[in-house]
């Protein structure tokens, strides 16, 4: 097995050409749903099959336009319950009907990244605005992004900065924006940290707007890196954003979440993708895509060498079988699992990896599974499973149980796993249909399921 | 008469009787022969009649006019049904209908006796001969049925007094002249044979209790009758009977009903009203002295506490007025409850005693108000200017009187006016919450303290849509009335509106005390849910996973069946005699 | 194969012949019998939000100024429970005498902070994260001792909550996300099917030829997962314990705890709250109530863990975010005040008052003085309990009160 950390940088980041049909299966397409989305029903994956491995991710970078209006809609009225939890069901309904999941997907990863919890930010309005703002710049300019955040009231109301004043400025913002944001621990001094905190003084949140306070700014002079000005927030974030270890910090955060959660990529074989960021002006969606693109993207050491995120695991369950079914038991069971969205569990978000893995949230995964086999509000294709798999033509126990692996899992179940699982669905005196979800359930408890 | 002399002069005549014919004299109804250990008792008179009668209403019309009924009649599960009906129609040789009345005419009996722990269930059918005739044709056709299937005769036959008694599996069923008589237990079903060949005896009709409950029964639908004195004696449900709600919930809606059950010997339920309504009654014996002390919160002292008067207002959903003397409860919690409840109890009083500005919940604040009580919920209009809450939740109001008004009225006026500065100084605190403004209305004789929402700076109304934009909180005086409501304009709506007397002078309220009436009111809820379709679709789609197109199709279903039904109400009132709860459901025109 | 903890720890490590499985699968599982024979010592924290009155809680009964200043609230001498001449429980705190007088409560008398602040959620913030508003609150304090404790992912979660509520602060860890626990079924299969369970091991325990290391964690993860289940059947089904929980919402919670504790969980830090100790207001009924329930759940607690023969290995403490003001109110009620007790509850504990009650004589502003630091109990906590360093967790160096008997 090839260590990712000796990996020719060059050519692990060059664009993935198979030459032979063999490079391009069902199983390589279904990798990139699920990491560049959720996962894809059997249509999606059989039409990825007729482009090439690089046009199949310029199509979900460049996903038919949503009509936004129906979800928008919707969020209006849960948002008018005032309550965080139904924006959380809001979300779920959308990732799972979404027509541009690359894009959901990003979404979630800036909302760990600048983490902001309603736990806190108790109006659920701007948790929306938050999210709407997140989801517009997700694939777009960081450095427009990072400004953006910057203001944003959720942001400001999260990390105590609210009110920042010029006699006591909170150094909150500007620790994270570097730590956290944009360029990692090691970076910047402490002294760096107080200076930035002064540029953000006199921006407030009033009236659930973000508003300047030109009294209580601080307006003398800076010195920031080395440099020294009157600066002001904006100049601040411009001073972040021009730091050069910014780009090496982002794609290591997008690598780790879009490839391998271990081990650490070295510095050589981030720096192409750092390089190409910094170059191209902090644009993201180029990024993203040459690492989908990628020869290391679509080789073994990539594919199942995730931890499923319990978003990644619910959600990929659901758009593979096509399934709809309750999201606001849906959202509120995911708390079990340790993924809540619009609820990250502190300003880090989601270590992802390891952490998701621990006695109490695989049980509440097996649970949830089961959970939603029971729930009379399940259908699979608007119909039971015996529905799904006449529409798929499946017949057989062994037809079944290989359609499921190629559906639900990266890697290839062991032959004696497999032929457990077929004598399930041949053995018993329950209903066909009873089978066939006890199949799905035991599938998804599996190890393998838990790898994406 | 007849049944008083028989009572004597049967046995002397009964040897003679047997010796000539069986049929000693005319029994005319099932409690003449059942025994006198039944302990429930139900009887539909003419059920035939009333399926007509609820096959022609037009409220069935209205079912098989529309849609939803459209598309199930044309799946393949209703087709299966006509089908099946049909073949046992064409079995039976008439209609299904048909068949019912001829089984029925004379009325159906169930009923459990303790004795035996058996069940019975007796038709009185039209005649002799359509009993035979149904008879044959059924277990025709079930000993056919089990032949092709490869099964033995399904019924055993056996002889009693030169009768026919039949058993499959474990019921036995026999006839005689028009009675069929069906029972689980061999010794029911011999008991109920032998009553009906020597006529009463010893039946459930000679029960005292019994023969004053029937008087009921005459004209209904259907009646019941259940004799809770043998199941108290029997120890089965000791803690329905043990007079503890344990619960303060269930302590306020049924701590009457708790104090009655331990002493009544019996309740009867009966159903009637069609076809312009339905109509429910239960019904138990009352006597105002077995209401102790502690539950005199409940129907007030000598038992004659009532609500007499009742205020209405534009859209109304619910009413409910009731007699409950809160402050007596939270004083007697003590004698209610258990040990955790009433720690739980000394925890809210704490609370509530610093939310009422330190005055004592139990002895300040509720006992300084009559224990009649109305809660009304309206729907809310929402002027032009006001905001418009994108959920927009009715108003409720509680409405009752003040025992002290000079003592009273200013102390809750003030309490509320610091509760709305608390309320603003929590709102001032949070980002986004907009403060209330308080206003002194005057209003006639009345006055009204009501809020509404001081925009937030830079703010467009059309931007004030959260659900706390419903509650604009509201108090109003007038004399000793007194209204809390969450809605100044249902608090204006109450106080301008005419007060209306509960009895509307029937005789059947002449003497009675009208403990509780609850009124829906189906054309405000219908209002109510349109006003908030598109959160109901909205809720529909992500609690079903359904598209927009299904949770439209669903939510439409709701608002039909809605049309359907004008009111429900329910009324619980005492007389010296009687303790009754009666269910109503009116139907639309 | 289910094992309650107590036979799981008496196996050895060679034993693993007796489980019945083969060389290659148990390395997780005699791993596992090893961590536990060390057998890690457990801390349950009892919060008591609103503010205790602590003053009526342990009772200065001869005290003039106790008298003066609490005409309406004050307990009558000849009713407290003694612990001296001058010191006394309330009355209703039979529990914690009960708990005295087997040696295995201690009392460690105003615990504080300086500069009290009183409101609520900033005092508590100040519990829970050891930082006042201006530092960096990112974590709490037992959030980074889980950071300190846990090296093994695979395991049982390091800390639980237990309860509806949101999380307490002290619990965020940068690391690892504490469970809330809302019932025992949570760590159950939920499953219809008899037997699933097996079928679940069977087919997670068969080998993967083509493997690698984060299956294999997976892998052993699930196995683990599956057996915490199967225990957990188990107590719905064999649980006795030792002791009567009175049915309050805190001895049901605590009856939890010892449910988990004694199913063999390798969590070590438990959570929980009990809410209503905010008494402005015709507090003497409302507190008699919640001592009743603290006290009561408390000895429950400690006597079915060590009938369990947990309790050696079980260290109980209580705290609130105040204590609340000397004079009582015109509401016979009581205000946010500073200075209060903190209670210690266990068989290895140092039994007895620790500290002096704070004077009645040196008010500041009407409030009790501290004289210890919260963070030096919490130092003992973490030094003498869970042998854990406490300097990076309290931000500081604290001199430990001796909370453990030497």
């Amino acid at each position: 097995m090839i260590n990712i950390t000796q990996l020719d940088p060059a050519q692990a980041w060059s664009l993935y050409q198979p030459e032979s049909p063999d490079g391009w299966t069902l199983r390589q397409a279904a990798h990139l749903y699920r990491r560049g989305g959720f996962s894809a029903n059997r249509e999606q994956l059989e039409q990825a099959l007729t482009l090439n491995p690089g046009e199949a991710v310029h199509q979900l970078l460049n996903s038919a336009e949503e009509s936004v209006s129906q979800y928008e809609t919707l969020a209006k009225t849960m948002l008018a319950t005032g309550n965080a939890n139904n924006l959380s069901a809001w979300w779920m309904y959308r990732l799972l009907q979404t027509a541009d999941p690359l894009r959901e997907k990003m979404t979630i990863f800036w909302h760990g990244h600048f983490a902001t919890s309603a736990e806190k930010v108790t109006d659920p309005q701007l948790m929306y605005h938050q999210n709407q703002l997140l989801r517009s710049n997700a694939l777009e300019d960081f450095g427009s992004l990072l400004h953006d955040i910057s203001r944003d009231p959720a942001m400001l109301l999260y990390l105590d900065s609210a009110t920042n004043r010029k006699a006591h400025p909170n150094e909150n913002f500007a620790r994270e924006i570097m730590e956290l944001f944009c360029l990692g621990e090691g970076n910047y001094t402490e002294q760096d940290i107080r200076e930035l905190a002064r540029c953000f003084t006199g921006w407030e949140v009033r009236a659930n707007r973000f508003r300047f306070n030109r009294y209580q700014h601080d307006k003398g002079e800076k010195n920031i890196f080395g440099q020294s000005g009157e600066f002001d927030g904006d100049a601040g974030v411009d001073l972040v954003l021009a730091h050069p270890a910014g780009p090496e910090f982002i794609c290591r955060k997008l690598v780790k979440f879009l490839v391998v959660d271990e081990p650490v990529p070295s510095v050589d074989l981030i720096a192409p993708l750092a390089r190409q960021f910094r170059e191209n002006g902090l644009q993201i969606g180029p990024i993203v895509e040459r690492i989908l693109s990628s020869k290391l993207f679509f080789s073994n050491d990539a594919i199942g060498r995730k931890i499923r995120s319990p978003i990644e695991f619910s959600v990929g369950l659901l758009q593979s079988l096509e399934v709809t079914t309750n999201y606001f038991e849906l959202s509120k069971r995911l708390a079990d699992l340790g993924q809540k969205l619009f609820f990250p569990p502190n300003v880090k978000g989601w270590d992802g990896g390891r952490t998701w893995v621990n006695s109490s949230t695989l049980l509440a995964r097996a649970n949830l599974v089961q959970d939603l086999l029971d729930r009379e509000e399940t259908r699979f294709a608007g119909g039971g499973m015996t529905d799904l798999c006449d529409k798929h033509e499946l017949h057989r126990p062994t037809e079944i149980v290989d359609w499921l692996q190629t559906m639900l899992l990266a890697d290839e179940l062991s032959p004696e796993v497999r032929s457990g699982l077929v004598r399930e669905l041949e053995s018993g005196t329950d209903p066909r249909e009873r089978r066939l979800r006890q199949v799905v359930y035991l599938m998804c408890t599996l190890p393998e399921f838990q790898l994406g | 008469m007849f049944r008083s002399v028989s009572r004597y002069c049967l046995p002397l005549l009964l040897p003679v009787m047997l010796a000539t014919t069986p049929r000693v004299q005319a029994v005319e109804q099932a409690a003449e022969f059942l025994p006198s250990s039944t302990v429930l008792y139900a009887e539909m008179a003419k059920p035939a009649k009333t399926i007509e009668a609820l096959l022609q209403h037009s409220i069935a019309d209205k079912v098989r006019d529309h849609e939803a009924y459209q598309q199930a009649t044309k799946t393949p599960q209703y087709h299966q049904f006509q089908m099946g009906l049909k073949f046992v129609e064409a079995q039976l040789g008439m209609k299904w209908l048909e068949a019912v009345h001829e089984m029925t005419d004379g009325g159906v009996t169930l009923a459990v006796d303790a004795k035996t722990e058996g069940v019975a269930l007796i038709f009185k059918t039209a005649s002799s001969e359509s009993l035979e005739t149904l008879k044959t044709k059924v277990m025709q056709f079930a000993r056919q049925d089990a032949k092709n299937k490869g099964n033995g005769d399904p019924y055993e036959e056996h002889e009693y007094r030169g009768h026919t008694v039949y058993k499959a599996d474990k019921v036995v069923f026999t006839t005689n002249e028009e009675w069929l008589l069906i029972a689980n237990k061999p010794d029911l079903g011999r008991h109920l044979l032998d009553g009906l060949l020597d006529g009463p005896q010893n039946s459930l009709m000679d029960q005292t209790n019994f023969q004053t409950a029937y008087k009921s029964s005459k004209n209904k639908i259907a009646w019941g009758y259940t004799n809770l004195e043998m199941i108290r004696n029997s120890g089965i449900a000791n803690k329905v009977f043990s007079g503890k709600a344990d619960n303060p919930g269930l302590e306020v809606i049924l701590g009457g009903v708790l104090e009655i059950l331990p002493q009544a010997a019996y309740v009867t339920a009966a159903l009637d009203g069609l076809p312009e309504n339905l109509q429910l009654t239960v019904a138990l014996p009352f006597q105002p002295d077995w209401i102790s002390e502690s539950r005199e919160y409940y129907f007030g002292p000598n038992a004659q506490g009532s609500v007499t008067s009742v205020r209405t207002t534009a859209e109304p959903l619910i009413s409910l007025s009731v007699y409950r003397n809160l402050s007596e409860i939270w004083l007697r919690a003590g004698d209610l409850f258990n040990a955790e409840i009433n720690d739980g109890f000394a925890k809210a009083d704490a609370t509530l005693t610093t939310l009422f500005s330190g005055k004592d919940f139990g002895e300040d604040i509720l006992a300084s108000l009559s224990p009649e009580l109305q809660l009304v919920i309206a729907r809310q209009n929402f002027s032009a200017g006001h905001p418009s809450p994108e959920i927009k939740l009715p108003g409720f109001a509680l409405v009752t009187r003040m025992k002290d008004v000079e003592h009273t009225r200013p102390e809750f006026r003030r309490i509320f006016m610091s509760f709305i500065g608390f309320l603003n100084v929590v709102a001032g605190s949070e980002e986004g919450r907009a403060q209330l403004d308080l206003d002194l209305e005057s209003f006639e004789s009345g006055e009204i303290i009501s809020t509404r929402f001081v925009p937030l700076a830079g703010s467009k109304p059309y931007e004030q849509t959260n659900i706390s934009y419903n509650f604009t909180p509201s108090v109003a005086f007038q004399d000793d009335l007194f209204i809390l409501s969450s809605s100044s304009e249902l608090a204006r709506g109450l106080l301008s509106s005419q007060e209306q007397s509960m009895k509307d002078g029937s005789d059947t309220q002449k003497d009675s005390r009208i403990n509780l009436a609850l009124n829906l009111t189906a054309s405000g809820i219908r209002r109510t849910l349109e006003d908030n379709r598109e959160h109901l679709i909205a809720q529909n789609m992500l609690e079903k996973g359904h598209s927009r197109e299904e949770a439209e199709g669903e939510i439409g279903i709701i608002f039909e069946v809605l049309k359907l039904v004008e009111s429900a109400g329910l009324r619980v009132l005492t007389t010296d005699k009687t303790f009754e709860a009666q269910l109503k459901l009116s139907f639309s025109e | 194969m289910t094992l309650t903890r107590r036979e799981f720890v008496g196996l050895s490590v060679t034993s693993s012949a007796i489980y019945g499985l083969n060389s290659k699968a148990p390395r997780f599982l005699v791993n596992a019998a090893e961590e536990a024979q060390k057998q890690d010592r457990v801390l349950v924290v009892i919060q008591l939000s609103g503010g205790n009155d602590g003053l009526n809680t342990i009772i200065p009964f001869h005290h003039d100024e106790y008298r003066k200043n609490r005409p309406e609230l004050a307990v009558p001498a000849d009713r407290v429970l003694k612990i001296d001449d001058n010191l006394g429980f309330h009355p209703e705190l039979t529990g914690f005498a009960k708990l005295l007088e087997a040696g295995q409560l201690a009392i460690v008398q105003g615990v504080g902070y300086p500069n009290p602040n009183r409101s609520h959620f900033e005092s508590m913030d100040i519990w829970h994260t050891c930082q006042r508003k201006s530092g960096q609150r990112h974590d709490g304090w037992l959030g980074r001792t889980i950071d300190q404790l846990q090296n093994d992912p695979s395991s049982d979660a390091s800390a639980l909550h237990l309860g509806q509520q949101k999380q307490p602060f002290a619990l965020t860890s940068q690391q690892w996300r504490v469970p809330s626990v809302r019932s025992l079924e949570q760590f159950r299969l939920q499953g219809n099917k008899n037997g699933q369970a097996e079928t679940i091991k069977k087919l997670v325990a068969t080998s993967r030829p083509k493997s690698n290391e984060l299956l294999d964690f997976v892998q052993s993860s699930t196995t683990t997962a599956v057996d915490v289940s199967q225990r957990f059947k188990e107590i719905g089904k064999t649980y006795q314990s030792k002791a009567v929980y009175p049915k309050s919402g805190l001895g049901k919670k605590l009856e939890t705890v010892a449910q988990l504790i004694d199913a063999g969980l390798r969590t070590r830090i438990y959570y929980v709250e009990v809410d209503g100790f905010d008494t402005h207001a015709q507090q003497a009924p409302a507190h008699e109530a919640l001592l009743r329930e603290v006290g009561g759940a408390l000895s429950a607690f400690t006597t079915d863990m060590i009938g369990q023969g947990q309790g050696d290995r079980v260290l109980s403490v209580c705290f609130s975010e105040f204590g609340r003001r000397v004079q009582e109110n015109a509401s016979a009620g009581t205000d946010h005040g500073t200075a209060g007790p903190m209670f210690l509850a266990g068989p290895m504990v140092k039994a007895g008052l620790i500290g002096e009650h704070p004077s009645l004589n040196d008010l500041e502003q009407g409030d009790l003085k501290h004289h210890t630091d919260f963070r030096q109990v919490y130092a003992g906590i973490l030094e003498q309990w869970l042998k854990v360093e406490s300097k990076p967790i309290l931000d500081g160096v604290y001199d430990p009160i001796q909370i453990i008997k030497s």
